[in-house]
Parts: structure tokens; C-alpha cells; sequence
């Protein structure tokens, strides 16, 4: 188990918060990453200035990647299972739990609750209770890990 | 949605400065590690670890001030800096998909411990996380691609239905003159 790290929680928090106000009250644009994502799957999406934005972001992020690796590898700590099949399927279930539910952590977690929408509300109170669910199973039914 | 007025080069540069900003928070705050993820969701363990909730505390903190200022502008006519409008959610119905795809999407989660965002700033530092990354792409294409299959299909039933319709009605006429 980890020790709790409450300020760089909400420092980071605070950071994440940032980066969506700015992406929103500049650009207009919802900081949403399944949203930000799937939307280069769409037709519409692939039209060129609005593939630019969404890449541009996601790359944003692989180089944030790099840049916490280097100054802060501790911030990739752990994995929740080493089985490559378990991750594939965990993967899918984000793929297209996102794309039916139209939204993850940051789409409705952040910016849905922060706009008060009742869909994004519901939405993470479900995936946040789903979440806990499979943890619950995983670590404590099964007794693997 | 491409406008003369602004050069998307600089919505690109804001965006990939708003992704680095946000990749940066997400590893400070614990959201990219899948320990502490798990250790956030393990909610019946007595050393649960309730970090990630304030992840949210302080995301919402500061973006709610801002998300109101946007819906105002919005409905005072105003756009954003750089853009002719702002792009906000219209869905309002709570239904079935909103439903279903927040289920799977948590079980995802709570099985790998990567969200999108987490998922792709760990791309290109844990191998594990490429697995995810793939699989999560191949889940959003494959599930845009049936949704977009179901739409055309309802479309085109809607359109037989009212052309049957319209020839139906032709004959009447033609029968009754």
C-alpha cells in the first residue's frame, strides 16, 4: 500500500485544472482525453485543423512523459497486474467504456462535475464504484497480485 | 471547423502546451502510477489510501471558476481567444450508454490502473502501458465504427420507410383521380 501524498495530489489536481481552464477559455475546447482522442476517429475529426489541435495535445502529453520520467520516475510506481493479456483487456474496456459513456476521468471526473452536468456526475459516480468493485475482487476474491 | 480568422497553428501550440501542463499534473498527483491508483480504489482495505481524491478536490477547485466564466461567455454570445465559439457538451439525457460505458470504463480502470490520460503519459516509459495504450485505441475505434454502422442503418431504414411512404401516397392519388 502507499503512503498517503495529499499536497502533490492537489497540486497536481490544481495543475490539471489549469491545463483545462486554459485549453478552454482559449481555444474553447473541453480537456476531455477519451474525447480529445476518439475524436480523430471521426470524419470530422480527421479534417486537418481539427486533427492539429488533438494531436498536438496528445503529444503534449507523451512529452510530459518524458519530462516526469526524467526529474520524477517515481511517478510511474507499480503495475496492477503484469499479465499482458489482463492489460489488453483492461485497455479495451477504457477504449469503449469512453467512447460509449463519452467520457473518462478528465471529461467528466474534471470538467463534466465542474460544469455541474448531471450526466458527468453520474458517470464517475458509476465508473469510480466499478472501479472499486473490480479492485475489490481482483486484490481480495481472488486473492492474486 | 476550420475559420480564416485563426491560424490553428497556435490552437495547436496552445494544445500541446495545455497537454504537457496536464501530463505533468496527472504524474505529480499519483494518477500515473498504477499503485497509487489501486491503492485509491481499494476502498475495504484498512490502508487505504485516499490521495487521488483530492486529485479531483484540486482539478474541480480550479476549474470550476473558469467552467462558469465559459458558460456565461457562452450565452453572452462571447468565443474563447482563439476560436470563433466555444465547444461545449449538449447531451443532456442520462441513458443507456452513458450507463453502460461508465461501468466498463471504471472495471477498465480499476484492471489496469491507467485512465486515457495516464495511459498515454506512461506510453513511452512503461512497456505495459503501450499494451494498454493499443488495446484502448483498437476499443474506441471498433465501438465508433459499429456506433457509426447502427446510424447509418437506422438512417437508411428511416429513408426506405418514408420513400414506401411517398410512393403509397402517389398511388392513392393516382387510384382516387
Amino acid at each position: 500500500m502507499t503512503p498517503p501524498t495529499i499536497a502533490p495530489a492537489l497540486a497536481g489536481g490544481a495543475l490539471i485544472g489549469l491545463s483545462a481552464s486554459l485549453l478552454l477559455m482559449l481555444t474553447g475546447r473541453i480537456a476531455g482525453i477519451s474525447g480529445i482522442v476518439g475524436g480523430l476517429m471521426t470524419s470530422a475529426g480527421r479534417g486537418k485543423d481539427e486533427a492539429s489541435w488533438r494531436l498536438a495535445f496528445v503529444i503534449g502529453l507523451l512529452a510530459g512523459g518524458v519530462a516526469l520520467f526524467v526529474y520524477r520516475p517515481q511517478s510511474f510506481d507499480g503495475a496492477a497486474t503484469v499479465n499482458p493479456l489482463l492489460v489488453a483487456l483492461a485497455g479495451v474496456l477504457v477504449g469503449v467504456g469512453t467512447t460509449l459513456g463519452n467520457g473518462c476521468t478528465s471529461g467528466h471526473g474534471v470538467c463534466g462535475i465542474s460544469r455541474l452536468s448531471k450526466r458527468s456526475i453520474v458517470a464517475t459516480c458509476i465508473f469510480m464504484a466499478t472501479g472499486m468493485l473490480v479492485t475489490f475482487v481482483v486484490r481480495h476474491v481472488g486473492g492474486a497480485r | 471547423m476550420s475559420d480564416e480568422r485563426f491560424d490553428p497553428r497556435i490552437n495547436a501550440l496552445i494544445s500541446f502546451g495545455c497537454g504537457l501542463l496536464f501530463a505533468v499534473g496527472l504524474g505529480l498527483a499519483g494518477m500515473t502510477s498504477p499503485a497509487k491508483v489501486l491503492a485509491f480504489l481499494d476502498v475495504t482495505s484498512p490502508a487505504w489510501d485516499p490521495s487521488l481524491a483530492f486529485v479531483m478536490a484540486g482539478a474541480i477547485g480550479v476549474h470550476f471558476v473558469f467552467a462558469l466564466r465559459a458558460r456565461i461567455a457562452a450565452i453572452a454570445g462571447r468565443a474563447p481567444v482563439v476560436a470563433a465559439r466555444f465547444f461545449l457538451p449538449e447531451q443532456k439525457r442520462i441513458d443507456r450508454a452513458l450507463v453502460v460505458g461508465a461501468a466498463l470504463f471504471g472495471a477498465g480502470w480499476g484492471l489496469g490502473g491507467y485512465c486515457p490520460g495516464p495511459g498515454l503519459v506512461a506510453f513511452v516509459v512503461t512497456p505495459l502501458s503501450v499494451i494498454f495504450v493499443g488495446a484502448m485505441l483498437t476499443g474506441m475505434w471498433g465501438t465508433r465504427v459499429v456506433q457509426e454502422r447502427l446510424e447509418t442503418r437506422a438512417a437508411n431504414r428511416a429513408f426506405a420507410l418514408e420513400n414506401e411512404r411517398a410512393i403509397e401516397r402517389a398511388l392513392k392519388q393516382e387510384r382516387e383521380a
